[in-house]
């Protein structure tokens, strides 16, 4: 798979007009994205900005199955940007209506994105959008959990994430009374 | 201290990970920020300690309010909400034209909001409107209804910057297939006001058979095709006669009595929120919205709100109004509306100080105006718009 992907990236390098960087996952493994996708993340546009990418990019924070997924957003959204920035039909109206259907299409993407992911998987993300500094992605995945939240009583939350009860029962008792408006039903 | 119960871990018997112990505090307020519904958040408080330290730091909160209470009124559980407020009608001072009008005015609104407004659970509310006892569930404590002002549901939450509060209903009770809409903003008293109205509402089937102008319109076009045969603007005869104006006026002092109305509602909670930046005020039937910006808010901390005597709202400086009438309005997506009116209201201060007086446009343009709505109505405001313009000035009331 790697090799797959490594004769793939060199072949892309060859791609006239699309610079690529490589990025190494903390397992290993090579992955290569364009330059335009990873500008996406404020980290790497950081590391490129300052000439570190010949040999390739260490990520020892991000496995590779997460680093997939990410180099799938960065790639989808700067082709979204890219395509909207040359749209010609610049004419008020018809064009606002253009991107709003095509934001409105990128978010359904977004979401099935990240409801498609264990929730292992979508914490891993997480954690690697907020170290590579990629706030879409970011916004996405912790939206997600924040709706997995909404609705659920304490109780739930916590068997959901796997959360240690820490409180004390008088201390929940007291806590109760502090937010008893929001257990009324 | 006890786990959550037996979990299938390693095998050396530790328990199954936290998933958000590998979240930084900075990211899991991310997520709280994100949640939004402040109840959703009360019940995260209690989920850790590290939950409960950090749900209070969340920015953003949204308040959904189920029940109004009109203040003034004795409080037996069960009869929460929907009732005519008559005893709170301030007396309409003054003689002649302008008392009747706020005669009929405070009399036409349904539902004043006062001073309390409660927050219940949509069962507890069901129960309450039906004035009848509780059915047999978990009895809740002492009384059968739970009293809680946001004001206290937003105790917890001191570094809040963006509140957002809805209300049940607008309180303006108005006939079925009537538009009316407001916008307005407010510092210490009001910063400027939009209002939209219409007789009727009515959806305008797609017809080939109608006349050349119409039946050419693209949704770009939709403005000339709404230039009626008469001179373009001017109000016609019959709505001096047949008591139109009269009810466009109703409509206008309605808004801002509402307006002013939640304005003065916010008060403490403006007060307890000193980060507060950003604040709207709106119901779920799309009636009313208020805001608040940053300035406005930092003005009313500086300057406190005087009250309209006797009643719980803010006092209105003198107004200029700027009305624009048409016939007929065809908006995107083939409504018709009829007898559309907009409204657009500043402080008599603000118009003379920008040099316009009311009839000009003045330098701030008209972008408050026309992006006061979203679509389809920003649409109707803009048509509106280039109607003419009729000035009119209020005392304040």
């Amino acid at each position: 798979m790697a090799a797959e992907k490594g004769e793939k990236g060199a072949a892309a390098k060859e791609v006239a007009g699309e610079r690529m960087v490589t990025l190494e996952s903390s397992d290993g493994e090579e992955f290569h994205m364009s330059e335009a996708a990873a500008q996406l993340s404020t980290l790497l546009r950081h590391v490129i900005e300052g000439g570190g990418i010949d040999n390739g990019i260490p990520l020892p924070k991000v496995a590779a199955r997460t680093l997939e997924k990410v180099i799938m957003y960065c790639e989808k959204h700067a082709k979204a940007a890219a395509k909207s920035d040359s749209d010609p039909s610049a004419a008020a109206g018809s064009s606002s209506d253009n991107t709003a259907a095509a934001s409105e299409d990128l978010e359904k993407w977004d979401r099935k994105l990240v409801n498609g992911l264990s929730q292992d998987a979508l914490f891993d993300l997480i954690v690697a959008a907020d170290y590579l500094v990629i706030d879409g992605l970011l916004d996405a995945t912790c939206r997600k959990v924040a709706d997995m939240m909404k609705g659920k009583t304490p109780d739930e939350i916590r068997k959901i994430f796997n959360i240690l009860n820490d409180f004390t029962k008088e201390e929940e008792e007291e806590m109760r009374r502090e937010y008893a408006w929001a257990f009324d039903d | 201290m006890e786990g959550e119960g037996e979990q299938d871990g390693c095998p050396c018997g530790a328990v199954a990970a936290d998933q958000f112990d590998r979240l930084p505090d900075a990211v899991l307020m991310d997520v709280f920020n994100r949640i939004g519904n402040v109840k959703a958040l009360g019940r995260c408080a209690l989920v850790s300690r590290r939950f409960h330290a950090l749900v209070p730091l969340v920015d953003s909160v949204f308040v959904r309010v189920d029940c109004v209470i009109p203040d003034d009124l004795p409080q037996p559980p069960g009869s929460a909400g929907s009732q005519q407020q008559q005893a709170a009608v301030p007396p309409a001072r003054g003689h002649g034209a302008l008392a009747q009008l706020a005669r009929l005015v405070l009399g036409g609104i349904a539902r004043p909001i006062q001073a309390l407004v409660q927050i219940l659970s949509p069962a507890a509310a069901a129960v309450s409107r039906r004035s009848a006892p509780q059915p047999a569930s978990p009895p809740a404590p002492a009384s059968d209804v739970s009293h809680h002002s946001p004001s206290e549901v937003l105790r917890p939450f001191k570094e809040l910057r963006r509140l957002h509060i809805e209300l049940p209903t607008g309180e303006l009770g108005i006939d079925d297939g009537v538009l009316l809409k407001w916008k307005a903003d407010f510092g210490s008293t009001l910063g400027s006001c939009v209002i939209l109205g219409a007789l009727s509402v009515s959806s305008k089937p797609p017809s080939p058979s109608t006349s050349p102008e119409t039946a050419a319109d693209s949704s770009a076009n939709s403005a000339d095709s709404n230039r009626e045969p008469e001179e373009s603007g001017s109000l016609p005869e019959s709505l001096f006669t047949n008591g139109g104006l009269k009810l466009r006026v109703v409509w206008t002092i309605s808004s801002l009595i509402a307006a002013s109305a939640r304005h003065y509602l916010l008060q403490s909670i403006i007060a307890d929120h000193a980060m507060l930046g950003s604040l709207n005020l709106t119901d779920s039937d799309g009636q009313g919205v208020l805001t608040m910006d940053k300035r406005q808010l930092q003005e009313l901390r500086v300057r406190p709100i005087s009250a309209s005597a006797s009643s719980h709202r803010t006092l209105m400086p003198a107004l200029s109004m700027r009305l624009y009438y048409a016939p007929h309005v065809e908006l995107p997506g083939g409504t018709l509306l009829k007898g559309a009116t907009l409204v657009a209201i500043r402080p008599s201060e603000d118009s003379l100080r920008e040099g316009g007086g009311a009839g000009a446009a003045g330098p701030a343009g008209t972008c408050w105006i026309s992006d006061a709505f979203e679509e389809p109505y920003r649409t109707a405001a803009k048509v509106l718009l280039k109607r003419r313009a009729y000035c009119l000035e209020m005392n304040s009331f």
